[in-house]
Formats: C-alpha cells, structure tokens, sequence
C-alpha cells in the first residue's frame, strides 16, 4: 500500500463528501442536535446540582439545629444525603434519571434511593433517551452507513473502481483511503463530542480525572464508529449490488442498536434474576427487625451480650457499669442490622454484576452494548457510579449513627429524664462528601468492555482490509 | 510493448479467449473487430490484470501483467466506452485524481490544466464540475491522463461509442498523436471506417479467437467490411497473419 496514494483517495473522498450536499446537512444536523442537547443537559445538571446542594444544606440545617436532643431520637430523625452531579452526565445521562438520587440516613435501616429524576424532573427526563452520546451510538452509525455503503457497491461505483485500479492504485489502497477518509468524518463529529466533554467540566470547575474521562468517551466512541466504518466499507465492497450492501448494513445496525440493548436486559434477567424492589425491602426490613436492634430487652443476642459486657467489666449489674449500657445495646444492633443489610445487598449486587457480565458477552454480537457502558461509566451515569453513592452514604450512615450510639454509651441517663445532647455539634466533624470513582478504578471495571470494542474495530478494519485484497484478486 | 502469448480465458465451460498470440509495437495503433462476446473486452482486461488468464500470458513493456499488475499498469492507460468520473469534482481535480492515483511525476494543476487544453477541453470547462461533461469531454479527459502520464500503451474499449462524428474523430485525433508519441494503442471497436483510418492493423475476433489480422490501409473501407462480415460468419483465408 502507497501512503501518498491513499491520502490522495482519502482527500479526494472527504472532498467528495462535503460536497454532497444531504451529507453536509445531516452532519451539521447531527453536530448540532449533539451540542444542543449538550447545553440542554449542562443547563439541566446544574438546575439539578443547585437543587441537590440547596436540598442538602438545609438538611445539614435542620440536622445542626435540632437542639438538645435525645442522640438515639436524632438518630432515628435522620437526615437527607444527596448524590453528586457529574458534568459529563450532560452528555451521558446514562441511568441517572432513573435511578434515586437522594437517600435518608437513620438508625436501624439502610434506606433506598429515592427522587429519581424521571419522576418529577423535566420532559426531556420522562421522554427518555435522547443524549449526545445516544446521537453518536444510534444516529452517527447510520450516517457512517448512508455514506459509504455505495463506495464501492454498484455497476457506476464499480467502473470507477476499474479506472482507479487501471491509473494504477490497488484496490488494497483504494480501500486505505476509503477507511480513512470515513475516519477522518468520524473522528470529526467525535471531536465535537470530545470539546463539548472538555467544555462542560471547564464550565464545572475543570477537574481533571473529569478532563481524561472526557477524552476517554471520546477515544471509546471513535473506536465503536470506527467499527461501522470498517463494516460498512467491507459490506461495500463484498456485495455486488448497493442495495444489498445496504439492507445488510441496515440490519445490522437495527439489531446492534435498537433490537439488543432492548433484548439484552430480559436476558440478563432471566439468567440473573433480582427481587421486585417492594420484595427485596420486605424481605431485608423484616430479617432487620427480627434480629437484635438494641430495644428489645428480650432478644436472646441482646442477653448474651449484656452477659459479656458485665463481665468485661466485672460488675454483675447493669447500674453498676461504667457505661450506658443502652448505647453500647444500640451500637450491638446497629451492627447486626448493618451485617443483614449488607447481607442482603451484597447478593443483589452479585445478581447486577452477573447481568453485566451477560451484557458483555452479549456485547461480543453487538458492539453497542459495549460502548453504551464505556460511556456511561465515564461519565459516571452508570449503574456502578450510583452503587458507589449508595455505598459511601451507608458507610456514613453507620458513622454517623454508632458516633450517636458511642455518645450515649458515654452519658447515663440522668435522674430527672433522659439523656440531650447537641447533635449538631457532636457529629460537626461528620461531612458526606462522596467522591466519584478513580479513573483507574472504572477503567478496571470497563476494560473488558474496551477490549471487546477494541476487537470488533480490529476485525471490522480487517474484514475491509479483506474486501479490498479480494477485489484486486482477478477474476 | 504489448504482447500476449497463447492467452486463454476460460469462464466455466465457456471459453471466451482462445490462445491469443499478438504483439503491438511502440507506435503502433492495433484495432480489434469483432461482434459483442467475441473476446475483446476480455483481452483487454487481461492486459489490465483484471481477469487472471487460464493459461498463456500478457506482458506489458515486457513485465508479466499477472505477476505484478500495479507494476504493469503504471505504464498503460485505459479508457473504456464509458469514462467514469467523479461527478461532483471538476475536471481538472479529477485528472489530478487520478494523475496522482497513477503516480505521475509533475501532478501539479497548471500541467494537468495544460494536458487538458491539450486534449482539447475548453478551458472554461477545466473548472466545471463533470456532472455537466458531455460523453466527449469525459473521453478528453482520459486522454488528457494518458498525455500527463506519458503512457506506453493504451487500452481502448470501445472509445468512441456513442460519440457525435465531430467527437469520434477529435478523439481518434487525440489517439494518433499518442501513437505518433510512441504509445502503442490497442483499440477494441465496431466502427470500421474508423479503424481503417487509424490502425496500422486490424485483426477480427469471433468465438474468443482471432481469426485474422491484417494492415488495415492495404483495404477500402468497402473491402474491410466485406472481410469482417465474411470472419462473421466462416472461418476466412487469412489475408496476412
């Protein structure tokens, strides 16, 4: 292959290409429906990351103001954590809308998700869907298709092909070009996807791990694009007719991008199923309470316990200790509670880690099924990111109530009523920051999502490479 | 320049070229007669390497068209019944096109524009796009790569098919000053009164064989078609072999 050779293809073809004139308005269509629902999803998020950060500071108010309290009453009080906004989410909304985003903190339970946004958020929630990110999974395949399935398919594109091949380029480098200039157009409508990325975390305080994870769904989508380039341009030159190039790219484009992201997940379910919501709290809720809390003087765990303390400190009687043995009660259950819960949760997980892994698999017929994740998962909008929410929120949680279970344990009772203190100031130095997940950590968990669409771009160049050698072979 | 040795295709049962023996010297114009199948679009694909031969062989400038047709092809030019352009390019970003496909040393648009005038395309029409080219001027524009890549051999199927008179005889025009050059032309064609006018030889094909070749001035035009109609139909006396 000569390297002049296919950048002249390469340089003619995009000529050719912002010459005709549907092409030029459905990319500029495109790249604008991607940089309008940008700014519509950048206008949203910060809508919605002022509501979340007025909503908890008043939370954190009330929280701080209840007052001279009873700690165990504050604990069951609670309070309200909100999950953060990522400002690639406006390119990636992913799951965001339907999962909840706000969760309440309180002694004994470990409560779900709730306010998704799609409940009461704007239209463009509840309609569903549509994204930057969708327009280059759904809308920029089938515009990679419109381009090229007649490239080389078709008697007119075929008696071109011979005065190429006959002024002396192979059909080998005809296709190099070809690739390449599909790429290139590609690359193009990637890049402003990649600069509305970079813009957005600029207009939100430029982090950069959110700069990488820009680029990243950048590099994730030209390689899934990359993949229609190289199918479309192999479908082109393997078919004797464009029409059939086309119903053949037509159909694998529906089947890859309409038919098994729907079809996917009632797999995955059928193979790892998971509880009803409803079922799953009823099923938690009652092992909870049936298990020792700390308020049930009859509990058979709380006995045993209360025996062992008492002989820690060598006192027979619970008056006698040193401690308020009603904290030290309430921390035990605190404890077993969490352990059910965690118990409980942890197999859900599994059940959601295996419906992944089907989708991966799966992924290996359907390249988007890799790159939907991929994106998602940078623009932390993904199912990992809000587990992680849910994860740092129960761990502060358990904090926060065994730092108020600790405090009655320090303070008996006194005579005249129960114990107050100022929770405000006892769990000052308590602060739900969530952090997002290290770009290494989600790169961990997505490689071989990467991998996957890695291949298929490997082999969808190879198979083009293929075609182009096949149609230099004489007949 | 142009040789084949024993070329056979064969397709199938079909045998659509039958031991062609022919060589065709610098300068010299070599057209091919012959009825519709006879084998002559097939002759020319072999010297292009788009069809592999069954046996025998083509060579070009003496390299093996099957054993290294890209090296093959830098020397040749091919214009079929057809030239197929890229309709939204002008025609002088086309020849630059395919100058630079082929490698052509001085690519750059003031000689492409002059090989184009050369050929005879108005210079108005050098930066017309070729959606509006009529069939004439997408042919000069063939010619005018054959003249910007000094080709040494042309491959002519059936150029001037559909041209209006004026068209068919600026294009054999444009044919005889490559000839005069040194290019030696094969021309594949139905129309004797041009062959005759402009081929050193003409040789007649049917049934994948060619059945005679002969100096095609030594006939009238009258005496050619009576010997093309006579290879038509019977095996003929050879008049020169």
């Amino acid at each position: 292959m000569s390297a002049p050779r296919v950048w002249t293809v390469a340089a003619t073809q995009l000529r050719l290409m912002s010459r005709d004139r549907r092409l030029a308005w459905l990319t500029g269509l495109l790249a604008l429906v991607m940089l309008a629902s940008a700014a519509v999803g950048q206008s949203r998020n910060a809508q919605l990351q002022a509501d979340r950060r007025a909503a908890a500071a008043e939370a954190q108010e009330v929280w701080r103001s209840q007052g001279p309290t009873n700690p165990h009453g504050a604990a069951h009080f609670g309070q309200d954590v909100y999950a953060p906004v990522s400002p690639l989410a406006a390119l990636d909304p992913g799951l965001s809308d339907h999962l909840g985003v706000a969760v309440r903190l309180e002694g004994h339970s470990q409560n779900p998700a709730r306010e998704r946004p799609v409940e009461g958020g704007a239209a463009l929630s509840r309609f569903g869907g549509f994204s930057a990110a969708w327009a280059l999974k759904v809308l920029a395949p089938l515009m990679i298709i419109l381009a090229g399935f007649s490239t080389f398919a078709g008697e007119r594109s075929r008696e071109l092909l011979s005065q190429e091949r006959a002024a002396g380029a192979s059909s080998f480098t005809l296709m190099g070009g070809q690739l390449l200039a599909l790429s290139t157009w590609a690359f193009g409508l990637v890049a402003a996807f990649t600069a509305a990325g970079l813009a957005l975390v600029l207009a939100n305080g430029a982090a950069a791990a959110d700069m990488l994870a820009a680029l990243a769904m950048g590099a994730a989508f030209f390689l899934y694009l990359a993949v229609f380039v190289g199918l479309t341009l192999a479908a082109s030159a393997s078919f004797r007719t464009a029409r059939a190039a086309l119903v053949a790219l037509l159909c694998f484009w529906a089947l890859s991008t309409l038919a098994a992201p729907r079809l996917v997940p009632a797999l995955a379910e059928q193979l790892h199923p998971t509880p009803a919501a409803p079922v799953f709290e009823k099923a938690v809720t009652e092992e909870a309470k049936n298990g020792a809390n700390g308020h049930d003087p009859a509990d058979k765990r709380l006995a045993a316990f209360k025996a062992e303390t008492l002989r820690h400190y060598g006192v027979t009687r619970e008056e006698d200790l040193p401690v308020n043995f009603a904290g030290l009660a309430l921390a035990f259950g605190e404890r077993n509670s969490t352990q059910t819960y965690n118990r409980h949760y942890a197999r859900l997980f599994d059940a959601y880690e295996g419906q992944a892994r089907v989708q991966r698999w799966v992924a290996l017929a359907a390249p988007e099924l890799a790159v939907g994740p991929l994106s998602m998962a940078f623009a932390r909008s993904d199912l990992d990111a809000h587990l992680r929410f849910l994860k740092q929120a129960e761990a502060f949680r358990y904090r926060l109530i065994q730092t108020l279970n600790a405090d009655v344990a320090q303070h008996k009772p006194p005579a005249d009523g129960p114990y107050l203190a100022d929770v405000g100031a006892l769990t000052r130095h308590l602060r739900f920051a969530p952090r997002p997940a290290a770009l290494g950590e989600v790169w961990t968990r997505q490689r071989a999502n990467a991998l996957v669409l890695a291949g298929w771009a490997a082999l969808a160049f190879a198979l083009a490479g293929f075609a182009g050698l096949r149609l230099e072979r004489p007949q | 320049m142009l040789t084949a040795q024993a070329l056979t295709k064969r397709f199938g049962d079909h045998l659509a070229l039958d031991g062609l023996d022919l060589h065709i010297a610098p300068g010299e114009v070599f057209c091919l007669l012959g009825a519709n199948g006879a084998g002559k679009s097939t002759t020319i694909k072999l010297f292009l390497g788009f069809l592999a031969p069954t046996a025998g062989r083509a060579l070009v400038d003496g390299v093996e068209v099957a054993a290294d047709p890209i090296r093959a092809r830098s020397r040749l030019l091919y214009i079929p019944e057809q030239v197929a352009l890229h309709e939204e390019l002008t025609g002088l970003e086309n020849l630059v096109y395919f100058a630079r496909l082929g490698a052509v040393p001085d690519a750059s648009p003031r000689r492409l524009t002059a090989c184009l005038e050369e050929a005879g395309l108005a210079p108005t029409a050098v930066h017309r796009r070729v959606s509006g080219y009529s069939k004439g001027m997408r042919q000069k524009v063939g010619v005018a790569l054959a003249i910007a890549k000094g080709a040494k051999a042309l491959l002519l199927d059936e150029p001037t098919s559909g041209l209006d008179p004026q068209a068919s005889a600026d294009f054999h025009d444009l044919v005889a000053r490559q000839r005069d050059a040194g290019a030696a032309v094969l021309m594949a064609t139905h129309d004797l009164f041009r062959a005759r006018q402009i081929a050193d030889r003409v040789g007649v094909m049917r049934g994948g064989k060619l059945r005679l070749s002969f100096d095609a001035q030594e006939l009238s035009a009258q005496d050619l078609e009576a010997v093309y109609l006579q290879a038509m139909v019977a095996e003929p006396a050879p008049l020169r072999s």
